[in-house]
């Protein structure tokens, strides 16, 4: 069972987020392109390892969050309110 | 025609008396019976927002996981830039046309009064009647009074606001399910012994 560090609520339990996918994807402009969007919407690098991912606290404030976990040893090392990146990833932290 | 009676969710299944066993330290339950009206910051309008509620009711709005209060209107902070704002009951709508006075055009003002419903549960053992379905630590050590936390507590959506040392808990859920939310907190409270009283 994960415990996430909601930047607005504190530590929660994993029970009140929802998993809301890759927060490494960026939507490509308008006119990319059907292949950039398809990229966008369906090609994932499901690393093993650390990995910047959306939680949405559904069970308290309702925000989405950015945690970065590793999907190895499921730690959790960092969270980040939507609008603020993650720290620079660290050699470490570098999805392997 | 005049407005329908305003009905308490809870008047079905909460009857004043005594439930489960006959301990020495039994909780006390009790419906409170409160205006509730959410606040929600237009954007980038937040500081307006506090200023004009602070003048008008001289209400401060509470930074996350805290409740604040003047005289007996309180303030919860639910999500960023939202606030559950809670006074007696006094008409249907009265709260929310005093809020949506001093805050028009900085904030949406929806009256949920009786969208939800407020029990209060206090007593020695209180922390744990609530630890059987609830995830946040309520340990005086991390939380007191004042101290608030929008959670899930036994799988119902939950606004927890520790109102008293006793220690003293409002939980604040949905009217649809209140009596769900009753049924288990009276079952949770089971083997402590637990007294109904009358709404307040």
């Amino acid at each position: 069972m994960h415990q996430i560090d909601c930047p607005w609520c504190g530590v929660r339990d994993e029970a009140e987020f929802k998993y809301r996918g890759d927060a490494t994807v960026t939507r490509p402009a308008a006119g990319a392109g059907a292949d950039a969007f398809h990229d966008y919407v369906h090609t994932r690098a499901n690393p093993k390892g650390w990995h910047a991912e959306w939680w949405h606290h559904t069970g308290g404030c309702r925000q989405l969050v950015k945690v970065l976990r590793n999907t190895l040893t499921h730690e959790i090392r960092q969270t980040a309110r939507a609008a603020e990146p993650l720290a620079a990833p660290s050699p470490e932290t570098t999805p392997t | 025609m005049s407005a329908p009676e305003p009905r308490s969710a809870l008047s079905a299944v909460l009857r004043p008396g005594h439930s489960g066993a006959k301990g020495e330290t039994p909780v006390a339950l009790a419906e409170r019976r409160l205006a509730i009206v959410q606040l929600q910051a237009r954007k980038v309008q937040e500081a307006a927002l506090a200023a004009a509620i602070a003048s008008a009711l001289g209400l401060t709005l509470p930074p996350p996981g805290q409740a604040s209060s003047a005289s007996e209107t309180t303030a919860v902070w639910v999500q960023p830039g939202a606030w559950l704002v809670t006074a007696p009951f006094t008409a249907p709508g009265d709260l929310a046309r005093r809020l949506a006075g001093a805050a028009a055009g900085l904030a949406s003002v929806t009256d949920q009064t009786f969208g939800k419903a407020v029990l209060r549960l206090s007593g020695e053992r209180a922390r744990d009647v609530l630890a059987k379905g609830c995830r946040v630590d309520l340990h005086p050590r991390v939380f007191g009074p004042g101290r608030t936390a929008v959670t899930t507590i036994a799988q119902i959506g939950c606004v927890l606001v520790q109102a008293g040392e006793a220690p003293t808990f409002d939980l604040v859920v949905p009217s649809t399910l209140a009596e769900a939310f009753f049924e288990w907190l009276e079952a949770s409270a089971a083997e402590f012994g637990c007294e109904i009283r009358e709404p307040g």
